[in-house]
């Protein structure tokens, strides 16, 4: 199912490029602030406000731009520049290309949005209340949503960096809050539920329940992969 | 040795035909795909290699289609014509991945021996970004041939190919058919493909305009008769010197406005006119070729 070197490939892809920073910077700035908050908070009560900025800045901002950034190096701009024409042209199934790509690209979420969330928590609240770990876990599922939605989006639309950014900006960080019934097919709403499950701190009531949030990221990450997998086996390249 | 074979096929984007009703059967040696920009020989490679689907019509290999049937690639080196690769990787790392992506049994030896095979063993360890377009298109035809295709397929391949890389291609091709593989290649340049083609396809407009080996197509070309409309300063002048032309078959002044000159030999013509007006201290205002058949097309081949 998976391809050895494709995800070689993209592993270079990713890390072996100066691109690399741009997907470093911002858990840098999650962890700087993170030590600003500890730093000025007044003593109160660390577990409850850690939980609450890892939701808002890691799920609601780190999450999805590593997840866009990766998305973008390894499939769209792929298929943008018709480099991908090396890998259609060799016997391997068109769903093993994009579920190797996809494995890459949750890999890069979580090394650069869930584990510097879980940093973070620590950061900000030591071990208590299991804060840092929900903080991982929040953010590994969310990862895994976003990297399903992003790369079917990537491999239908012609201009997928909008449509995925989009994506983003209207349906997750806009409508989602506005309409409730969104929280039932929202990669956020998935991700910051399981921080509400797994933390025992926080007063906010989790907007689903932690299996339907956990089945509905691998659901969607599933379906996502199968859905850019069959696009992938009739998309046609010519160079006229 | 494999056989292309190409039936009934078409293919149109919405009300755009950019191939019409093709047949082509290509056996092993070097076949050379030639047209104008535009004719649709990329289109025809790009389904000769599956990545198109023909609007109608089937593209085999051995009876085998090469759309839908990714197993076919073991038995397809492909050059694209686009300059992208991954150039964040080295030339041996780029080829070294195709190898592995081709299931190449000894990698390593493989992506030394393609790398040899183009003449690129001294810029392998170098960063593919920083390559010249030729070194490019080397690298892009090593990483083609590492498994050893029995097909390959090249659209453009002297693009950018200085004098002595393209003798150098030219020769590594010969190579390959010499060795019983089917090579197809597209071009523009009628020169290029005389020089190393055994059998020429000619595509204009999406049509198969013509086939044959090359002293086939020079003779369709140069001895068909030409039509042209000339204009000139002083037309009945122009034309009596015309007439004297061994090249031209017939000249008629046509309401005393231009010349409609039929002529058979065309380079032989195309030399003739500008002379006959400059010694004669004749201006030529227009001189257009009429015919939009076949032969206008190869007109503008012998031209490019």
């Amino acid at each position: 199912m998976l391809n050895g070197p494709i995800l070689r490939l993209g592993l270079r892809s990713l890390f072996g490029r100066a691109r690399v920073w741009l997907m470093v910077a911002l858990p840098v700035i999650m962890l700087l602030l993170s030590a600003v908050v500890k730093g000025t908070s007044s003593g109160g009560d660390d577990a409850s406000s850690a939980e609450a900025f890892l939701r808002v800045f890691g799920v609601g901002i780190v999450v999805p731009v590593v997840a866009l950034v990766a998305t973008t190096t390894l499939i769209n701009s792929e298929f943008d520049d018709g480099s991908i024409i090396y890998l259609l042209t060799k016997p391997i199934s068109r769903l093993s290309i994009i579920a190797s790509k996809a494995i890459v690209v949750f890999g890069a979420g979580v090394v650069f949005a869930a584990l510097p969330m879980l940093l973070a928590g620590l950061v900000m609240a030591g071990g208590s209340h299991d804060v840092a770990v929900a903080a991982l876990l929040g953010g590994a599922v969310s990862t895994l949503a976003y990297v399903g939605i992003f790369t079917a989006l990537a491999t239908t639309m012609k201009r997928s960096i909008i449509g995925c950014l989009l994506f983003w900006l209207l349906w997750e960080s806009t409508i989602s809050s506005l309409l409730s019934p969104v929280k039932w097919l929202s990669a956020r709403a998935w991700g910051n539920a399981v921080i509400q499950h797994v933390a025992a701190a926080g007063d906010g009531k989790p907007a689903v329940p932690l299996t339907y949030a956990v089945v509905g990221a691998l659901v969607a990450f599933a379906v996502g992969i199968a859905l850019a997998g069959q696009r992938l086996a009739s998309m046609t390249i010519s160079e006229e | 040795m494999s056989d292309l074979m190409l039936t009934d096929v078409s293919r149109w984007y919405g009300n755009v035909v950019a191939v019409n009703d093709v047949n082509m059967q290509i056996g092993p040696g070097i076949t050379g795909l030639l047209g104008p920009n535009g004719a649709g020989k990329s289109t025809l490679l790009s389904m000769m290699a599956g990545l198109l689907p023909p609007s109608s019509g089937t593209v085999t290999i051995d009876g085998q289609p090469t759309r839908g049937n990714v197993a076919i690639y073991r038995r397809i080196g492909l050059v694209p014509v686009q300059e992208s690769l991954y150039d964040f990787l080295t030339g041996a790392q780029f080829v070294r991945l195709n190898a592995d992506l081709q299931r190449v049994i000894q990698p390593d030896k493989a992506t030394e021996r393609a790398i040899g095979l183009v003449d690129m063993a001294g810029a392998a360890s170098r960063k593919i970004s920083t390559y010249s377009k030729g070194m490019k298109q080397r690298i892009k035809v090593a990483s083609a041939l590492v498994h050893d295709p029995e097909v390959l397929l090249l659209d453009e391949p002297f693009n950018g190919m200085d004098p002595i890389q393209r003798r150098h291609m030219m020769g590594l091709l010969t190579h390959f058919a010499a060795q019983g593989r089917t090579i197809v290649f597209s071009s523009h340049i009628l020169e290029e493909v005389e020089q190393i083609a055994r059998q020429v396809e000619v595509v204009v407009a999406g049509r198969h305009a013509a086939s044959g080996d090359f002293a086939a197509i020079r003779r369709l070309m140069t001895d068909r008769p030409n039509q042209y409309v000339v204009r000139s300063s002083d037309d009945r002048r122009l034309a009596t010197l015309l007439v004297a032309e061994p090249s031209v078959r017939g000249v008629r002044l046509r309401g005393g406005k231009a010349l409609e000159v039929e002529a058979d030999d065309f380079g032989a013509f195309t030399h003739a006119v500008p002379k006959l007006a400059q010694e004669n201290g004749i201006r030529i205002l227009e001189l257009t070729p009429t015919d939009e058949s076949l032969e206008s097309v190869f007109s503008y081949l012998v031209n490019s």
